[in-house]
């Protein structure tokens, strides 16, 4: 009441100044996003942040679950061949687009090759290279038309592959995958993805987007599927900053934001214990060395520099929001996955003595330069991990980048210890793939095992998932004796959901459905 | 004055071109390109997407192009905002800024010249001190240091404000008061002096000595004169509030174009950061011709030069 | 006679009681950053795995950050660094503006009306995002952050500067210079800038709050100076980062910038009513 005499006293001021607030829309659906998105073109697509509102505009081949599941999407069934190469998705034959326009097997066609189309110029083009001729289309040695893809009729779709690839579904749960109206981007070119000529498949189409204030959805009457929107309007605030997007939910802004200042944790579970949840993302943070570079192309200095961090006393003194310290590479709760990695025992005392065999002392210490990518949290982790190694007598010189500086520097080669960190599916290859040699600049480290190769290779021309996972698992423990990375935690994601948003289910992909919540 | 104009406007356009001549190869002198970001995308698909924004040309053809769509009033597309291009942005973004800007500099010209006023009406007594350390404290107050501690106070402890976005007029209230703290002080400061040097005028010591109220004076006759210098603060003043705004614009969360100057040349969007160059600097430029043209008819003593 | 108007110009500058406290503590303020560092008990990148984000206590008199440094070790070293760089940042600036404003001014003509319009457009230039880019082009280093303020921040100065020298060349002790023969060059490095530099420094004490809060801007925006290192803008950005969980880790650091450009604003302002008089205003 105190407040709300305040804001009348002061209200009147602005409403004589002829600015005047608008009364709160109690149905729509005010989430906080991490960044303001790129671009709502599926291929186009790039971040986090765009994946959290296309997963509400359109509908893939499959499609999540309130879980981030793989569920049966637009196609209601699909068979692999024997030998993991030919995919066939039955569609189902009532699918329609926005605008009521019949969604066949063309338009997945049409979306493939598009994706592919080196001047649509797709950043993750690459995320579906399994497909037979993908790369070549890619650099533009082939057409489009010789993508491995094509329409057996208006409801079935044949997807051969180059290499077999039974983690397929998932993949395509990314927006890469999701279908394009060919019939409005003929019509409209690029301006397609403005929102007054927008059709998608999805729960919801786009009402409007107002950039950097919010993208808002409406419910797409034409979408057919269970559960259908029980939430008629969502608004996407990019609240980059954590502290803005916990002071917008604690004022009532906000319904749902996906962080709020690390800090704030223990504040957080014991005055919102309904509303917090700390949810393990399928991530792995880690440190990645220069292996081109003198000291760090030795193993002993490399392992050297891992016994000397504490990764339990990061995650819980310095991070403390239920972060995993992981000695595996592959994030250790992805799915099909027995990590062979022993756990990691830190020992400051190992360290000094590998580093003395390796010729370094007090008199000649070893001297590096750490990068991390600027943010409050990385500050952290990374000055917490300089004193570890201060203590094991390495002199750290921390720099920080943005971004854009940090990428690019690591791709240069210009680094000697730098952050990194991967994200997204729940298998492990998704996370192994980076250190194989012939990945491209995604492999910071420019790390290269023969045996490693062999047996990654190995395992990409297996069709059996668990026989893959198996020779994965070994090709791991291979890599790891090697040190060409330090693996630090998997990553927790600060989620507030408001108490009358009902059906929201913590998940590893920190990705919730829109559909799949309701007023409580 | 047609022969002024015609100069003013030469010397307009010529250093429209410097800055943005030099905006473009600094950012281009920056490491890295808008293409670089957390997941390392394949040589094939950087080669397609240079070849997209034509990145792939030779630099000095690169500004060629971009100086010929200029002058067809393409400010081109974005790099990191792919569905919109850079004129659509700066609409979205620039009555944002301009409304906020302009509140803070309206504000701090009428509270700055009532001080400055008052200061000059009770020089060295106990009002003209107790102001004057005001604004001494108004000098040390930078939006840096006000924005986060207004937040701390009226949004965290108090609750009365929000504390971030721009879905009502409730929102604009902290970031134009955190915007406007300095320059309330800088124009008080300056008004009273000039009010001082105007009351020191003959004029007016003869109007006193009629017994004329001396505050009917500082209306009638002295704040008249004591404009001409605050006015002519005004276009520096304008010049300097864009550091502000850009902290206020971070703080707050609000969508408007200072954060794009930021943003926009930590991800190399270079044609964005020209983009706000170009609006910002025509502005300020456009602004500086206002005001001198305006000092011109108000204060005779100038001449064109 | 000199003697007189040397004390009374003392008197003037002493005799207000706000002067002598501003003056005193400024002192303090400078004693503090200056040896801060070494008197606080910790040194102000050592972790206190104990004492992350701790609240004011008697060990930790400000407290602690989030990775469990002292904040009063931190503040005075930021302090130092901040200071630094702004009495840096004001001597680049002096280093350019200073000659260009004594040779627009002393030649005059269409020399002083081609240096002057290159200054008036570059008041138009958006300074700040030059000092953006150059930190970006350059990397984060302190030296050259300075220098990159430095550079955008000495028009002010040149034309203070330019002022000061239309008054000169109509000064007799020039005219006199002139009529033995001295050259120009000689004139203007021997007579002109010496006798700018009064009020330069006058300036310089103006200034420099004015850099140190472009230098706390640019670490606000994540710019500035490179960890473990410190200084107050990047403590004021990491504290506005915690505002909720710990409050000290904003409030202290942006206390003592506050009071530091008090005094400093304090202090330069009445060393510029005793130059210039108490009722001009220098620009």
């Amino acid at each position: 009441m105190k407040r709300f005499c305040h804001r009348l006293a002061v209200g009147s001021v602005f409403a004589l100044a002829g600015i005047c607030s608008a009364g709160p829309d109690t149905a729509v659906l005010n989430i906080g996003n991490s960044a303001e998105p790129g671009t709502l073109d599926p291929h186009r697509y790039f971040s986090n942040a765009e994946e959290h509102i296309l997963k509400d505009l359109f509908m893939g081949l499959t499609t999540m679950g309130p879980g981030a599941e793989v569920l049966p999407g637009v196609a209601k069934s699909w068979e692999v061949s024997e030998d993991g190469l030919q995919w066939r998705f039955k569609l189902d034959p009532t699918a329609t687009w926005s605008d009521g326009h019949p969604l066949t097997a063309h338009d997945f066609v049409f979306g493939l090759q598009r994706h592919q189309d080196p001047t649509t110029a797709a950043p993750l083009a690459s995320f579906l290279y399994c497909i037979k001729n993908a790369r070549a289309v890619n650099d533009g040695s082939l057409p489009p038309s010789e993508l491995g893809v094509g329409a057996v009729d208006d409801h079935t779709l044949l997807i051969e592959l180059a290499h077999p690839f039974p983690f397929l579904p998932e993949r395509l749960l990314y927006p890469i995958g999701y279908p394009i109206p060919k019939h409005v981007v003929d019509e409209h070119a690029d301006q397609w993805v403005k929102a007054q000529n927008w059709v998608s498949n999805g729960a919801y189409v786009l009402d409007e987007w107002r950039p950097r204030e919010y993208v808002a959805l409406k419910r797409n009457e034409h979408f057919k599927r269970e559960p259908a929107a029980a939430i008629g309007k969502v608004r996407y605030y990019p609240l980059s900053e954590p502290a803005t997007a916990y002071n917008r939910f604690v004022a009532g802004d906000m319904d749902i934001v996906h962080g709020y200042p690390h800090n704030l944790i223990d504040k957080v579970r014991r005055e919102r214990p309904h509303e917090v949840h700390n949810v393990p993302l399928q991530s792995i943070m880690y440190l990645v060395f220069n292996t081109k570079k003198a000291p760090f192309d030795r193993v002993r200095v490399r392992k050297a520099l891992s016994l000397a961090i504490d990764k339990r006393r990061l995650v819980e003194s310095i991070l403390g929001a239920g972060e995993q310290a992981s000695a595996s590479f592959a994030p250790p709760i992805v799915a099909h996955y027995a990590t062979r990695i022993a756990p990691h025992v830190p020992s400051t005392k190992e360290a000094l003595t590998l580093l003395e065999s390796a010729g370094f002392n007090e008199a000649n210490p070893l001297k590096l330069t750490l990068r991390y990518i600027s943010s409050e949290e990385n500050k952290r982790v990374y000055v917490a991990i300089a004193a570890m190694w201060k203590a094991a007598g390495i002199a750290t010189t921390l720099h920080q980048a943005n971004l854009a500086t940090h990428f690019s520097d690591l791709q240069s080669g210009d680094f000697e210890v730098a952050q990194a960190g991967w994200f997204g599916e729940n298998n492990p290859e998704h996370y192994l793939e980076l250190l194989w040699s012939k990945i491209g600049p995604a492999n910071y480290g420019s790390y290269a095992s023969k045996e490693f190769d062999s047996l990654f290779e190995k395992a990409r021309a297996t069709a059996n998932v668990h026989a893959r996972v198996a020779t994965l698992a070994e090709a791991e423990r291979i890599a790891l004796q090697e040190h060409p990375v330090i693996p630090l935690y998997v990553n927790v994601t600060l989620n507030l959901v408001k108490a009358h948003v009902a059906g929201w289910t913590p998940n590893g992909r920190n990705l919730h459905p829109v559909r799949f919540l309701h007023w409580q | 004055m047609l022969r002024y104009v015609i100069r003013r406007t030469l010397f307009m356009v010529s250093t429209i071109w410097v800055v943005v001549t030099l905006t473009f190869f600094l950012l281009r002198a920056a490491p890295g390109g808008p293409f670089d970001t957390e997941r390392a995308v394949s040589a094939a698909v950087e080669a397609n997407l240079r070849a997209a924004y034509n990145l792939d040309a030779p630099l000095l053809e690169q500004y060629g192009s971009y100086l010929a769509d200029l002058l067809r009033g393409d400010l081109g597309p974005s790099y990191k905002q792919k569905d919109f291009n850079v004129a659509e942005l700066l609409l979205h973004g620039l009555p944002i800024s301009l409304l906020i800007g302009g509140l803070a500099l309206a504000i701090a010209v009428v509270l700055g010249l009532a001080f400055g006023a008052t200061m000059a009406r009770y020089r060295n007594r106990i009002i003209d001190s107790a102001l004057e350390s005001f604004v001494t404290c108004g000098l040390a107050l930078p939006p840096l240091v006000a924005a986060p501690l207004l937040v701390l106070l009226f949004a965290v402890v108090l609750q009365w404000l929000p504390a971030g976005g721009l879905d009502s007029g409730w929102h604009f209230i902290l970031p134009v008061i955190s915007l406007c703290i300095p320059y309330i002080a800088a124009f008080a400061r300056l008004s009273r002096s000039s009010c001082l040097e105007a009351l020191n005028q003959p004029f007016t010591t003869a109007a006193q000595a009629k017994g004329v109220n001396t505050w009917r004076l500082l209306w009638h006759h002295v704040l008249p004169s004591a404009f001409v210098p605050v006015l002519s603060f005004v276009g520096p003043a304008a010049a300097t509030l864009l550091a502000g705004s850009m902290v206020v614009e971070v703080f707050f969360a609000i969508p408007g174009i200072g954060h794009y100057f930021v943003q926009g040349a930590l991800d190399r969007d270079y044609t964005l950061v020209l983009g706000a160059v170009l609006v910002y600097t025509s502005s300020i430029l456009v602004l500086n011709f206002i005001i001198d043209l305006a000092l011109l008819r108000l204060d005779p003593r100038i001449r064109l030069t | 006679m000199s003697e007189s108007i040397k004390t009374s110009a003392w008197q003037a500058f002493f005799a207000p009681l706000q002067i002598k406290i501003s003056c005193s503590l400024l002192v303090v303020v400078l004693l503090a950053v200056l040896i801060g560092p070494h008197l606080a008990a910790w040194e102000y990148d050592v972790i206190h795995w104990d004492a992350i984000g701790g609240a004011p206590s008697k060990e930790h008199w400000f407290g602690t950050d989030n990775v469990g440094r002292d904040i009063f070790a931190r503040t005075m070293m930021g302090g130092r660094v901040s200071l630094l760089i702004a009495i840096l940042a004001t001597t680049v600036s002096f280093c350019i503006g200073v000659p260009w404003g004594a040779v627009s001014g002393y030649v005059g003509g269409s020399t002083d009306q081609f240096m002057m319009r290159v200054v008036d457009g570059m008041y138009a230039i958006p300074y700040v995002l030059i000092v953006i880019v150059l930190v970006v082009i350059l990397g984060r280093n302190i030296y050259l952050l300075f220098i990159a303020i430095g550079a955008v921040s000495w028009l002010d100065v040149s034309r203070i500067v330019r002022g000061q020298a239309l008054v000169l060349k109509a000064a007799p002790f020039i005219a006199s210079a002139r009529a033995m023969g001295l050259s120009e060059f000689r004139i203007v490095t021997r007579h002109v800038v010496p006798n700018v530099l009064g009020t330069s420094i006058v300036f310089a004490t103006l200034m420099i709050p004015g850099v140190i809060i472009s230098e706390s801007f640019i670490s606000f925006l994540g710019l500035g100076v490179q960890e473990p290192m410190t200084s107050l803008g990047v403590l004021i950005a990491d504290g506005s980062k915690n505002i909720h969980s710990s409050p000290w880790q904003l409030g202290f650091p942006t206390g003592f910038l506050t009071i530091l450009l008090l005094l400093m604003t304090t202090l330069g302002e009445r060393l510029r009513r005793l130059v210039v008089g108490a009722e001009r205003s220098l620009l």
